[in-house]
């Protein structure tokens, strides 16, 4: 069963809480992401077997702006890509 | 310049001297003319045919034999030796060495063999390896060790991918001179296995690296009777090509040459392969720049000095064995000799496709952009990740790629910028330090994280740590840092966060950023010879920036040997295993630490990155696409690190 974005949004926030805090009270953007590998990078890599994944995926996007001890601005992401189907997370990663 | 014979009658010369930009198109034109004879006269070479097929029904295979009648028939000197008796410090004694192994189904298992092949090839040798099994053997037997990893990169230029072994014909598929000169082959070559689909060793299928050029493929590839897929098949195969590091160059049979149904065909290859081998092949570097930008942003005066410099390069570069072709790319001068018209300096689609032109016509081995954004531009792609507040990436992968497809690149290519100031002297500076061709820095590291990304930090350091332990920041600070932890140091490493705003690159501890390095850090450092990899945001932006507002140009200004970083907001994982940037860093260095010079370290790894990327997710994500665009290699690419106690 595909869960709904809802519960997609809950298992995200949940992870994002306890891995990376400081986003906690960010509000995600959510981006569709098609998994596939373009044609021309399997011919130049000569790669054909690629391993089997979701074709759907939700990209989960946590964007804030912090001030660093010196007053500079520093765009602060977190990302994380999630399974639409079961909710598995997997994917994080953040700047 | 040679005198005339006579004068001419008085009255009829000028005082003026002939344009310099028309006589150095001349010289272009004599030049070239010139190595066109070298190659021509380059005839009756020594031969070293190495009989490899030593399995026990050795005595059907006629490939020694085919071969060497090819070479003599060329007038050719031929010396045969049996693998286990051959010495390899004689091979060098020879223009081309032969390594037969015809259907020897176990063919180069040993890694004595392996060894003198990768040895052999990196050092600029002319290799024939001929054998039907040679890529199964080491596929199926080989597995991860160093040797064989070596031996299947630098030799056979083969993927980690299944080898198929039941084939059908031999089928043109890429043109290249050794289908085409002297003899034109035909579009089919009958094969017929000795036995067909077994273990026998006629014939391997076999996929390939980028930088390798698959000449024939199969008429079609099966297993146990059943057609593997077009897909598949259309990309493995049967005659491979490739050029290495150091002029060498490799002609792989990935079959039994007496299986080749016409002796005729099998005579036409070998010389065809012979010719191609035999033509010289100096290692050459593509030095691409614009007159027009340097001399607006210079001045005349300064452009000279620049000029003048980078001819002290080039003679460098030809000292050590390599040519230098300059290139500017808005200067018809330049580029008439190769019967292509300048380019607009501004638009970095236009210098792509004048550098394609010029890749097809001098086979460069190294693409070295002189300049900043406001000489030769970036390419500006749109953001593959876009709602991290990029819109856009600055990217040189373009100019590394031969196609439109940019994310893989295909070229050993490094820029080496200039900075805001229209004082020549940083460039000048940077020319002067890549003339030196020697970077040897010591075998020692320092090591920087935000400590909240410590953990992941600390599996890309591995790579270049002696000992040392790397700093997390806090509690390391720029104003804490000691200069002993940077000085003499032969690799760097960073984790930090970086700012558009500022040249500073910050810690993290919770929800606290303070500043860990600036530039002010390497005022006083010695950091001679050293490479840097960054994955600070922004590592690598320079566009607008002086020396003292870029890290980066401060690390070039104190004479670092390499620059690797990000120009835009780069990614990494908070634990391993390493991803995004993480990943594009620890696929540099252990690319450094094979030996590789820097262009083909950073040209590999970023294959290393997608193919490893591609392997644990599945395919390129947004993050991904965006780490292979958005990491830039500031350095000569046709350098290397000596490493020193």
């Amino acid at each position: 069963m595909t869960l709904t974005s809802e519960q997609l949004n809950k298992i995200v926030k949940d992870y994002i809480k306890k891995e990376s805090p400081e986003f906690k009270d960010v509000e995600p953007t959510i981006q569709d992401e098609e998994r596939s590998i373009p044609h021309e990078v399997e011919r130049k890599l000569g790669l054909v077997h690629p391993k089997k994944t979701p074709t759907k995926v939700k990209v989960f996007t946590f964007k804030k702006i912090v001030t660093a001890e010196d007053g500079a601005k520093i765009p602060i992401v977190g990302k994380v890509t999630v399974d639409a189907k079961t909710g598995k997370i997997l994917k994080s990663t953040g700047n | 310049m040679n005198e005339e014979f006579a004068k001419p009658p008085k009255g009829e010369l000028t005082d003026r001297p002939v344009p310099q930009a028309v006589a150095k198109a001349k010289a272009a034109k004599v030049a070239a003319k010139a190595a066109a004879r070298a190659a021509a006269s380059r005839k009756g070479k020594t031969v070293l045919i190495i009989n490899g097929d030593d399995d026990i029904h050795f005595e059907d295979d006629q490939s020694v034999l085919a071969i060497t009648s090819a070479f003599q028939n060329m007038g050719d000197e031929v010396r045969v030796e049996l693998a286990k008796d051959t010495s390899y410090s004689t091979w060098s004694g020879y223009d081309i060495v032969v390594w037969s192994c015809g259907d020897d189904y176990s063919a180069i298992g040993d890694v004595n063999s392996m060894q003198m092949l990768v040895d052999y090839v990196t050092g600029g040798g002319r290799l024939i390896l001929e054998g039907g099994n040679i890529a199964g053997w080491c596929k199926e037997f080989g597995a991860g060790t160093i040797p064989n990893r070596m031996f299947r990169e630098k030799v056979l230029y083969a993927t980690t991918d299944w080898v198929y072994h039941d084939v059908g014909d031999l089928k043109l598929k890429n043109t290249h001179p050794i289908a085409t000169t002297p003899n034109i082959l035909p579009e089919t070559i009958g094969f017929t296995p000795t036995e067909p689909g077994d273990g026998s060793g006629d014939a391997n299928a076999l996929r390939i690296l980028p930088d390798a050029t698959g000449i024939y493929n199969w008429s079609y590839v099966a297993y146990n009777d059943n057609l593997v897929k077009e897909s598949v098949a259309s990309i493995s195969y049967g005659l491979i090509a490739c050029e290495s590091e150091n002029g060498g160059r490799i002609v792989y049979y990935a079959f039994d040459i007496d299986d080749i149904d016409s002796p005729d065909i099998q005579q036409k290859l070998i010389q065809n392969s012979a010719d191609w081998l035999k033509k010289t092949s100096n290692p050459s570097a593509l030095i691409i720049s614009s007159k027009g930008q340097l001399i607006d942003k210079y001045g005349e005066d300064a452009f000279n000095q620049i000029e003048q410099k980078i001819n002290d390069y080039i003679q460098a570069l030809n000292n050590v064995g390599f040519s230098g072709n300059l290139i500017y790319v808005d200067d018809e001068n330049c580029l008439s000799p190769y019967e292509l018209i300048p380019v607009d300096p501004k638009d970095a689609t236009k210098i792509k496709e004048l550098i394609d032109e010029l890749d097809k016509k001098l086979v460069p081995s190294t693409f070295l952009i002189l300049g900043g954004h406001s000489i030769i531009p970036f390419h500006i792609i749109d953001n593959p990740c876009g709602d991290d507040g990029d819109s856009q990436v600055y990217s040189d992968n373009p100019y590394a790629s031969r196609d439109e497809e940019i994310l893989i690149p295909e070229r050993a290519l490094g820029r080496l910028p200039d900075d805001s100031s229209t004082n020549a002297a940083f460039l000048i500076s940077l020319l002067e330090a890549i003339t030196s061709r020697i970077k040897r820095a010591k075998k020692s590291s320092f090591g920087l994280s935000a400590k909240v990304w410590k953990e992941a930090s600390e599996h890309v350091y591995d790579t270049i740590k002696y000992g040392e332990t790397l700093k997390p920041s806090p509690p390391v600070l720029n104003n804490n840092l000691k200069i002993d932890w940077i000085n003499d140091k032969g690799y760097f490493y960073f984790n930090l966060h970086g700012s558009e705003e500022t040249p500073n690159w910050y810690g993290q501890e919770g929800s606290r950023y303070p500043v860990a390095f600036s530039p002010d850090n390497l005022a006083n450092a010695n950091i001679e010879n050293a490479v840097i990899c960054t994955e600070a945001c922004y590592g690598a932006n320079i566009i607008g920036k002086s020396v003292d507002e870029a890290i980066s140009l401060k690390f070039l200004e104190k004479k670092a040997a390499c620059f690797v970083g990000s120009t835009k907001i780069a990614y990494g994982p908070s634990s391993p295993p390493s991803t995004d940037a993480d990943l594009m860093v620890l696929k540099f260095y252990e690319r450094i630490k094979e030996g590789h010079t820097f262009g083909e370290a950073f040209l590999r790894a970023k294959q290393d990155f997608a193919e490893e990327t591609i392997r644990m997710i599945g395919s390129l994500d947004g993050t991904g696409k965006k780490t292979l665009l958005e990491f830039v290699m500031f350095a000569d690419p046709a350098l290397k690190m000596e490493e020193i106690e």
